[in-house]
């Protein structure tokens, strides 16, 4: 078992370093792990996850249920990647898994002793049955014991990325089948998308000789594509799931990481070849017993040759080129074949090749401790042990049919070809060919006479009903847990699979699903059809999740939006924070080291002289037609047919079913425009909402909606003094309470700027907002600024309005009603609108619901948002919530805006205040919700 | 998946956002009876088979569309703009 001289593709002139647990080793460019291992003579490379059990590396492929090892080190270690499809790397650190404290000594391989006791089932009847808590107790200590790999504790250092792409004509697989199907395609003029797994085109030619026909095939094949410029080539990418439409998912291996290929095609074409299948019997799992075409493909590609005397244990003539290539280089080959009759050509050239045929032979066990030493055979006309250190088996050849079955396309049985195959893909614009369609041999040699060659059942040489006889390797599966499965009534698939874990890992049965069945149906006494076959669902490989999220992670992981004012923020020395998607000023430098000393200070500068507060987050709609009034009317609880031509209006939206959407103000700019504003957190919903009703249902309206949130920079210049700081910026007209009423709506000029100014207030105070074109709103800004103006953020913010007692998003979370609110006035009893009927349930205003209040805190702590209020005793989810909690400046105490439970009756009541975060209790006194001006004397100024 | 928007051409399942059942009719504005509301906001047949469906071209031309999907194999059997009138 060591590299060979004369065979294989690897480049021997570039030797790869690597270390396996710690032991320096050498493979070639061109290995994989797997490969590398066996040319280092390395036959047990990890402990199976139930018995730990040596193994070794059983396919050259995907399908590999053994070879798992742990590759990288540190926080980049990536746990459970299979041996046989990872490329070698120069410097690699690979690791064996789930073996303690060495592979050659593994502590827990006594669990093999306790076989008897791990049989199908044992975890839920010993641990979920009668004697409560014992999973509990014992998970701990299971979960150690049994398993794969250890998860990385770091990010990966992989790079991930996302891409979609289109073809006309997307060819799963590049072997000859795969190849010949793209050439056909692109000669039509077809944009082909050709995806391989393997670094390299060929499939099972690559595991033939230099001189074979497949490789003179697959080089003819290989020139024509790439004569062919409609034809891209993605090798290293799996595709893991085929969905609707032609929609695939694919994972493409990078030099530096992993890109998620979202593939559309009009048309697709399954080459994803067949895997050939294993024979049950005792011994099964030992290493050195490993595939037969595995076994040629390690020969022929690889230059590595596994054994020195061979035993080939075969159901069909796969194996019998396999033993002609063998016998080649190896001492002794041997075939038992469970056929009594073989073709005469097969014949004649296993003896030309100096090959020993047994046949109507059968494997009674495999015997050896770390390593399979001989088997115990027997058959016509002999009985006895071959000694051998290397035993290949072929059961059969599968189809890969995972692809062809994700849509819910069940594959159908074929008893000419003894395998499921696709199952009928009418109305889908797919086909299957090659080996994915049962047609294994994409060269037929002339000189065979035609029989069932590839074609043998699949079934097990003979029912076996033992402990050692591993149905499933990776899942440590026996027969004997078939059988048992059987004998509880577990015998459909499903339950066959969920049962015994047949199936189920990281190769997703691959190498089971087939044996178990066909086993579960010999003992059942059915056919492999009415037995059936568990449901393909992708992943057909598995999926980093780091391919999965792409780029959308960390600071990438949702977008960001700034603010057109966000340059101005920079200048003005903002803290900044982040609210939903938006990056907003949170406090100023300038008013405070801290947040706390800053929001407090900006609240002063609002409430006694004038400040400047960017609120260009709010949502902004346009809205025209000769239907808008109406529309408005139909959509806001209050009436809007009344509002003139440059007056604004404050509304409120219910949802169909009576709650309350959002708030917001509506200017009527001219006759048959309006424009609306939104809160920041709804404005996505509200527009949403809007579209909907004028195209799916209200579409006699004649409106249009269009969302103009970043055309516009908005900002709120608030505080006794901003009307004489408006004064000394506006161009040329006259500024006071005439010109600019509350809820005026009114055109101006600033820093020779068009600008919109809307007489609103949120905070309580005289205050303006200041509309103005996205890229002309530093301008603006920094003129009023100039006039006098001071900074305040969004923590003043929210503080000045909750000091009012204005319901913002923490309020209008879409569990509060008008009456919850004290709001049910903004609800017009004259016309019909949004919610207007369901509004009226009884459950929506009965008593007992939690209604807006004002809390005054009664001690020096805080009342802090989220905290849970108690009346009497504190009881299930609490009597309510606190909503939004401030320092008010004006009341110098705590305060909170609160949902409580019949909270407009409990006025002047004390409650008590909890917050298990902050592990505060304290006591609040219930009020009305304005703490401040309830008259609103002060923006009517 | 797939939808093939009428504006836009054939697009892939992320431009679009489900918008719910299509075969219920949103009652008049003047409709009072609590009941009427309720079963269109609540009562869904949820069929196996084909479905009307809105769908909003939200990352595309925005138009809202009636989409009839068969909700098994999710074959799209027709698509219209949904303030036009249907096949």
């Amino acid at each position: 078992m060591r590299r060979i001289s004369g065979r294989g593709d690897v480049n021997r002139a570039q030797p790869l370093h690597f270390t396996f647990d710690g032991r320096q080793m050498f493979g070639c460019e061109g290995d994989t792990v797997a490969s590398a291992l066996l040319a280092n003579g390395v036959s047990l490379v990890g402990r199976s996850f139930k018995y730990h059990r040596p193994r070794g590396i059983y396919s050259a492929g995907p399908e590999e249920p053994n070879a798992l090892v742990s590759i990288g080190e540190g926080e980049h270690r990536t746990p459970n990647l299979q041996a046989t499809t990872v490329r070698l790397r120069d410097g690699m650190i690979v690791e064996s898994q789930n073996r303690w404290p060495s592979l050659a000594f593994d502590i827990q391989s006594a669990n093999q002793l306790l076989g008897p006791f791990l049989s199908a089932g044992f975890y839920y009847k010993t641990f979920m049955g009668p004697v409560k808590g014992a999973w509990m107790a014992y998970e701990k200590l299971i979960r150690r014991a049994a398993g794969l790999g250890n998860p990385p504790v770091g990010p990966s250092s992989d790079e991930f990325e996302t891409i979609h792409d289109y073809c006309d004509v997307l060819v799963v697989g590049g072997g000859l089948a795969g190849l010949a199907a793209a050439v056909d395609a692109a000669k039509e003029g077809s944009r082909v998308l050709l995806t391989e797994r393997d670094e390299r085109l060929g499939g099972m030619a690559l595991a033939t000789p230099a001189a074979s026909l497949e490789r003179e095939a697959f080089s003819s094949l290989s020139e024509q594509l790439d004569e062919m410029p409609n034809v891209r080539v993605l090798k290293r990418s799996t595709v893991f799931g085929a969905y609707d439409h032609g929609v695939f998912g694919l994972v493409e291996n990078t030099d530096t990481g992993k890109n998620l290929r979202v593939v559309h095609a009009n048309r697709s074409i399954m080459a994803t070849g067949a895997y050939e299948q294993p024979i049950v019997f005792p011994g099964n799992d030992l290493p050195g017993v490993m595939l037969a075409s595995a076994a040629r493909t390690y020969l022929n590609r690889y230059g590595v040759l596994c054994g020195q005397d061979i035993v080939i244990y075969s159901t069909n003539d796969s194996a019998f080129d396999v033993a002609v290539d063998l016998a080649e280089r190896a001492a002794s080959v041997t075939v038992l074949d469970t056929r009594v009759v073989v073709d005469p050509f097969d014949e004649n050239r296993l003896h030309d090749a100096g090959v020993d045929l047994y046949l109507g032979a059968r494997v009674t066990r495999a015997t050896g401790a770390r390593r399979v030493s001989g088997v115990d055979a027997q058959g016509m006309g002999f009985s006895g042990v071959l000694p051998c250190d290397c035993l290949c088996v072929s059961g059969g050849w599968s189809p890969v049919v995972h692809l062809t079955s994700h849509n819910g396309t069940k594959p159908v049985w074929s008893d000419s070809n003894n395998a499921f195959l696709p199952g009928d893909l009418d109305g889908v614009p797919w086909s299957a060919v090659g080996a994915a369609n049962g047609d294994y041999r994409p060269v037929p040699d002339a000189r065979k006479v035609t029989g069932p060659g590839w074609r043998t059942p699949i079934k097990p040489a003979e029912p076996l009903r033992h402990a050692k006889a591993f149905v499933d390797l990776q899942n440590d599966v026996t027969s004997k847990d078939v059988a048992q499965a059987h004998s509880e009534g577990f015998s459909a698939v499903e339950h066959l699979k969920r049962y015994t874990t047949l199936g189920m890992g990281t190769d997703q049965g691959k190498l089971s699903n087939i044996p178990g069945l066909s086993l579960m149906a010999e003992i059942a006494g059915k056919s492999i059809p009415e037995t059936g076959i568990t449901t393909f669902r992708p992943p057909f490989t598995p999926v980093p999740l780091g391919a999965l999220a792409g780029e959308e992670v960390g600071e990438d992981f949702h977008h960001w939006r700034r603010s057109p004012l966000a340059v101005v923020h920079e200048e003005d020395g903002a803290v900044m924070t982040v609210s939903g998607l938006w990056q907003r000023a949170w406090y100023y430098k300038e008013n405070g080291a801290t947040v706390d000393d800053a929001y407090i200070r900006e609240m002063e500068i609002v409430r006694s002289h004038a400040a400047l507060c960017d609120v260009s987050t709010l949502g902004k709609i346009d809205i025209e037609g000769p239907d808008a009034t109406e529309f408005l009317n139909l959509i806001y609880t209050n009436g809007f047919n009344t509002l003139p031509v440059g007056k604004a209006r404050w509304g409120i939206m219910l949802r169909d079913d009576g709650y309350i959407l959002d708030d917001g103000t509506t200017s009527r700019i001219a006759e048959h425009r309006y424009f609306m504003t939104t809160t920041t957190a709804n404005a996505g919903r509200v527009f949403s909402s809007m579209e909907s009703l004028l195209q799916t249902s209200w579409t006699d309206l004649e409106v249009s909606v269009t969302p103009v949130t970043d055309q516009w920079a908005a900002m709120v210049l608030a505080g006794p003094e901003s009307r004489a700081v408006l004064r000394k910026v506006v161009d040329g007209r006259e500024v006071n309470d005439e010109s600019i009423p509350f809820l005026a709506v009114r055109d101006r000029v600033i820093a020779g700027c068009p600008v919109q100014i809307l007489r609103v207030s949120f905070s309580g105070e005289l205050s303006y907002e200041i509309y103005t074109k996205a890229g002309e709103g530093p301008k603006v800004w920094r003129a009023i600024r100039s006039a006098g103006a001071g900074l305040f953020g969004l923590e003043a913010l929210g503080a000045l309005r909750i000091e009012k007692g204005h319901v913002a998003g923490n309020e209008l979370d879409g569990r509060t009603t008008l009456s919850d609110l004290g709001l049910e006035k903004v609800a017009s009893s004259k016309k019909p609108f949004v919610g207007s009927v369901l509004m009226h349930r009884p459950g929506l205003s009965e008593p007992g619901r939690f209604q807006l209040v004002g809390l005054e805190s009664e001690t020096h702590l805080p009342l802090g948002t989220g905290s849970v209020l108690a009346i009497d005793g504190f009881e299930g989810a609490g009597d309510g919530r606190v909503t939004s909690a401030t320092w008010s400046p004006e009341l110098n105490r705590h305060i909170a805006l609160a949902l409580l439970k019949d909270g407009r009756s409990r006025h002047g009541s004390v409650v008590t205040v909890l917050n298990p975060a902050r592990g505060i209790v304290t006591k609040a006194r219930v009020r009305d919700p304005h703490f401040l001006d309830p008259a609103g004397d002060r923006m009517h100024v | 998946m797939r939808i093939p928007c009428p504006w836009c051409g054939s697009r892939a399942v992320d431009e679009f956002v489900y918008g719910g059942d299509a075969s219920v009719t949103r009652p008049a504005v003047t409709e009072t009876n609590a009941e009427k509301w309720l079963d269109y906001l609540y009562a869904r047949q949820n069929p196996k088979g084909a479905h009307r469906e809105f769908w909003q071209h939200e990352k595309g031309c925005r138009h809202w569309l009636v989409v009839e999907r068969d909700t098994v194999t999710n074959e799209i059997r027709s698509v219209h703009f949904a303030d036009e009138a249907g096949p």
